[in-house]
């Protein structure tokens, strides 16, 4: 599996330091929050709202250059409106990467 | 261009304000994380631009501009393309950006809202040209019903007589429920002058002036004294 890089973010921030740290700053916050309200909706069998939280933690996945997930999470999210989860494992794989991955950045 | 930004997440908010500091001449005016903030700041704000994610709970991005009256240019930001189609329902949306935003990419959205404002700003001075050059020709007025055109060239004489005024001109007479002060509001004054207290005329029109009076086509109408000096400060006198 592609791993989370930051290479989306340097080339937004043309080298501002300050805005690389504010957003990943706000990444570390937002995410596990993001995560939570997915699983929660998940566990209450609400597929229609998990289906809206991965669409959100789609732009997360994009965020951190993982083109391979972000597909996966495009068939994931049409799949819940569906209430189909065959694809919820490899999203929690993608989840758990992420999570690990941001955990580690250093601000 | 004074702009707002509206998405429920902070990372996208951030990397569009990020984005906008880019461009010099983009103001950001406030940023928001629900629909119903940033309605509340239309309300009493001018804004030329919104910056609007699709996906918020509760109260999507077409919800947001379905509730305002006239909404201003929209920028739409989403991380699904199957809007699109929906988009082009809307006049004030002028662009339609997918996740996650690139700088080229946000340039090209600014410059399309550029010229949506600009062809605004364009369409709205050439209606008021327009407007005001058909101002400065015709008048119409109301009889029985119907609004009648009298050009202003083909009038000659405006004559007041209790409620009403008779005006006069190459055609036809057409009696009007008015008074002069009102009609000579509308009158262009490079043709008409008031002439006596119950005496509009086109000056273009007169024949000869005598004493105080003027000859207009066959009426001859008298020149008070006090309006005489004006008349005759705008006649071509040899």
């Amino acid at each position: 599996m592609e791993h989370p890089n930051l290479d989306y973010i340097k080339a937004l921030s043309a080298g501002e330091t300050a805005f690389e740290k504010e957003l990943i700053r706000i990444i570390k916050t937002e995410l596990p929050k993001e995560i939570d309200t997915y699983e929660s909706q998940l566990k209450e069998g609400d597929f229609l709202s998990a289906a809206q939280s991965v669409h959100k933690l789609k732009h997360k996945i994009s965020i951190l250059g993982m083109t391979w997930a972000y597909d996966l999470a495009v068939k994931y999210e049409e799949d819940l409106k569906k209430s189909q989860t065959r694809l919820e494992q490899s999203f929690k794989d993608v989840l758990q990467l992420m999570s690990r991955f941001v955990n580690e950045l250093n601000l | 261009m004074k702009c707002i930004i509206i998405d429920d997440e902070a990372a996208a908010r951030a990397i569009l304000e990020h984005l906008c500091e880019q461009v010099p001449d983009l103001e950001i005016l406030e940023s928001f994380p629900n629909a119903i903030e940033g309605i509340k700041f239309l309300n009493k704000n001018d804004v030329d631009l919104i910056f609007l994610d699709i996906h918020m709970p509760d109260f999507t991005g077409f919800d947001f501009i379905d509730t305002i009256n006239n909404p201003p240019k929209v920028v739409l930001t989403t991380s699904d393309k199957n809007y699109a189609v929906d988009a082009f329902e809307y006049d004030c949306i002028v662009d339609y950006m997918v996740k996650p935003l690139t700088l080229p990419r946000f340039l090209k959205a600014v410059q399309k809202a550029e010229a949506a404002l600009r062809l605004n700003i364009t369409g709205q001075s050439s209606k008021a040209e327009d407007a005001s050059s058909s101002q400065e020709k015709e008048l119409y007025v109301n009889i029985d019903r119907r609004l009648i055109k009298i050009d202003f060239e083909k009038i000659y004489l405006i004559e007041a007589k209790g409620d009403y005024i008779f005006i006069k001109t190459e055609d036809s007479n057409y009696t009007v429920h008015s008074t002069l002060k009102k009609i000579q509001e509308k009158l262009p004054d490079s043709l008409f002058l008031k002439v006596h207290r119950s005496y509009i005329i086109n000056f273009k029109k007169i024949i000869d002036i005598e004493d105080n009076s003027v000859l207009i086509a066959k009426d001859v109408i008298p020149i008070s004294r006090s309006n005489r000096p004006e008349l005759m400060r705008r006649l071509n006198l040899l």
